[in-house]
């Protein structure tokens, strides 16, 4: 994940002194909304629980659990140390990653595997310090639950400073009145419309809001079975999401590559100038189908072995039988030689791969300038970091052959 | 001499026009006999429904949603005039006149929040302070830690003015905890308290009327009144200060800006001052 993340750091850098202002804006947030998917580990959804203090945060978190994990206590501020609640068992490095970060991690048995709950310093009390932690956090988590409580619904401090600036990247929001039983149930509802009414004048107008309280001292929790659910439907989301984003990834680097010149691309990523060509047709625009398979970089190899059902190794496909299987699958597809002119819109997206012979890189060469000629359009797909990667290892292989160096000698 | 001030742009001068607009002018044309106590606070925190209570009637508008108050509510008795600022043509500005003994001895203002998304209600609020004697800060046990309330406390301690604190809506809980907290962290950042913060706590409002009981804003109206009972001079006493203040910044603002010697205004204003500080010695 983070050679991917890594990779596409280096592309949009490399990119942004050649791109216009508006370009580099819709770079990097689009670069900042893939990190938030792909940040710390794969699979776990790590939320954070955000408000103003005294609205009730840490013990939201107690009530979710079911267990006094957090401390409350009628001071203000209360916490200062951010609190992170992960499951048993954890992904690896995910515990050490955010210690590293200032978070107090516990573990407990009662959280849904891939989840992970932190629950942050307030952000608005005189406390200065709070905010820098808890803002330090905001840029690492993947979803956020907004805790408000009737009194503090409306405070300046989050629609105008905090909400929108946040709301940009954030990829996942769940909204929360707590302190509800402090209001009478048509309290509740007036409030509750009026915020969904703030929420869509932010453009969130679709967003949860969920009514709850989690003071022990006031009566038994209520909303959290509500909560919980949300919660799990973000996680699963999320998990989707996880696919999805290698789809952001291709367009970012697909944009990106079009304002570096080709020869940048190579010495940036360190590649000679050899492709592999895959054919994809669609009827009028590129769409996303295949996000069934489970790891993200799967999906393009699951990809490549379909359509080239011979090659279950990348290493195995030639560039020229995949022109050739390109040009059969097509055919097959459409009834048409994509070789002929043809008015249906096609793409070929030509994806790098390092180390393929000379002779049939120019056979590449000429398809792609053949189809060219016939007006058919052809994307150029960089998928770097994958490639990149593989290229390190071919490379290793390669010279580890050429002087013969014993297998016990590692990398 | 307001309009050099203002052209000025330095901050000093910007405090002292406000100072000689916001407070001496109005006091000047109208000399009130009863010091101006505003209620201020966070939004939510229960000032409107304070202000009601104390006065025994359901004045200003009260309810669930933030920010509840958009108006500023003054309430004065018949026989005691009040000196208001002048303000723009727009500025919601409700007076009115009750018959109510604690009245007698003080104007009561209800200022809109100051933390809402609403910004034009925190310059209100603003306005209603600085024409005040004594600003009464409602906050709650979860609010008192919020820092942009807070930027307003600190403002009165640079003018060296008491304020007055209550904590509303605490629960059982909360009791104590509270106000030693908030007394602790008010001393530590120098802010001047009139007596240590008030505790109220969150109880159901009377269904018809929506006022808390009697019983609840007592302490409260107790202090109120014995804040402003001649005996202590608050109205002299602030007006004095103010007039220090103003003089004082006027002197700083003449090291900075040396041309400012020969205005007229300002070497009468000093001159005068001079004078009523001597007489007062």
């Amino acid at each position: 994940m983070n050679i991917l993340l890594d990779c596409c750091d280096r592309l949009v850098r490399k990119a942004v002194p050649l791109a216009g202002p508006e370009e580099k804006e819709r770079w990097e947030k689009t670069l900042e909304s893939i990190r938030r998917q792909l940040i710390g580990s794969g699979n776990t959804l790590l939320v954070g629980l955000i408000g103003g203090t005294g609205v009730g945060k840490t013990s939201l978190l107690n009530a979710l659990v079911g267990q006094e994990i957090g401390e409350t206590s009628p001071r203000r501020p209360t916490t200062s140390v951010p609190l992170g609640l992960l499951p048993i068992p954890t992904e690896d490095n995910l515990t050490s990653w955010l210690e590293g970060l200032g978070v107090e991690v516990v573990s407990d048995a009662s959280l849904p595997t891939g989840l992970g709950l932190v629950d942050l310093p307030d952000l608005d009390s005189i406390k200065v310090g709070h905010r820098e932690t808890a803002e330090l956090l905001l840029g690492q988590l993947n979803g956020l639950i907004w805790v408000l409580d009737p009194e503090k619904y409306q405070d300046r401090r989050w629609w105008n400073d905090l909400l929108p600036a946040e709301l940009r990247v954030a990829p996942r929001n769940l909204f929360v009145l707590n302190k509800s039983d402090r209001l009478t149930p048509s309290q509740t509802r007036m409030v509750m419309e009026d915020l969904r009414r703030t929420l869509s004048e932010f453009g969130l107008g679709n967003q949860k809001v969920i009514a709850t309280s989690s003071d022990p001292e006031t009566g038994p929790p209520q909303g959290i079975a509500e909560l919980w659910e949300a919660i799990r439907t973000q996680i699963s989301d999320f998990q989707l999401g996880t696919q999805l984003v290698l789809s952001r990834v291709d367009a970012l680097v697909a944009e990106v590559t079009e304002v570096l010149r080709l020869d940048q691309l190579d010495e940036l990523l360190g590649w000679e100038k050899t492709v592999m060509l895959v054919g994809r047709e669609w009827g009028t625009a590129p769409e996303q189908t295949d996000v069934s398979v489970t790891a993200p970089l799967d999906n393009w190899w699951r990809e490549v072995e379909t359509r080239f059902p011979h090659g279950n190794q990348p290493e195995a496909i030639k560039p020229r039988e995949l022109i050739n299987q390109a040009v059969e699958l097509t055919w097959a597809h459409t009834g048409e030689d994509p070789r002929r002119r043809s008015k249906r819109k096609r793409w070929w997206q030509l994806l790098r791969l390092p180390r393929t012979r000379q002779s049939d890189a120019v056979q590449v060469e000429l398809f792609v300038q053949n189809l060219r000629k016939l007006g058919e359009p052809v994307v150029l797909n960089y998928l770097g970091p994958y490639f990149q990667a593989e290229a390190a290892r071919r490379e290793w292989e390669m010279e580890r052959s050429r002087y013969q160096l014993p297998d016990y000698i590692e990398g | 001499m307001v309009q050099v001030l203002e052209n000025l742009e330095h901050p000093v001068a910007q405090t002292v026009s406000q100072d000689i607009i916001g407070y001496l002018i109005p006091r000047t044309t109208a000399v009130p006999l009863v010091p101006t106590v505003v209620l201020v606070g966070p939004t939510g925190s229960g000032k409107s429904t304070l202000f009601n209570s104390l006065l025994g009637e359901a004045i200003s508008e009260t309810g669930v949603l933030r920010p509840t108050t958009n108006r500023v509510t003054l309430l004065h008795h018949p026989q005691n005039n009040c000196a208001v600022p002048e303000l723009e043509t727009n500025f919601p500005l409700t007076t009115m006149t009750r018959e109510v003994s604690l009245l007698q001895s003080l104007t009561l203002v209800d200022a809109p929040d100051l933390d809402s998304t609403a910004t034009n209600h925190r310059e209100w609020a603003k306005k209603m302070v600085d024409g005040a004697e004594l600003m009464v800060w409602v906050t709650t046990p979860t609010r008192y830690g919020d820092a942009t309330p807070w930027e307003f406390l600190l403002e009165q301690k640079i003018k060296g003015r008491e304020v007055m604190v209550v904590i509303n809506r605490i629960t059982r809980r909360e009791s104590g905890a509270s106000a030693a907290d908030l007394k602790r962290i008010t001393q530590r950042r120098g802010i001047r308290l009139s007596h240590p913060p008030l505790e109220i706590n969150e109880q159901r409002l009377a269904p018809s009327t929506g006022l808390l009981p009697p019983l609840a804003v007592w302490q409260l109206e107790k202090k109120l009144q014995e804040k402003a009972d001649p005996s202590e001079q608050l109205l002299t006493q602030v007006w004095a200060d103010t007039q220090q203040q103003v003089a004082d910044g006027l002197l700083k603002l003449q090291l900075i800006y040396p041309g400012l010697r020969s205005e007229p205004l300002f070497r009468g204003f000093l001159a005068q001052h001079r004078e009523n500080r001597e007489e007062a010695v």
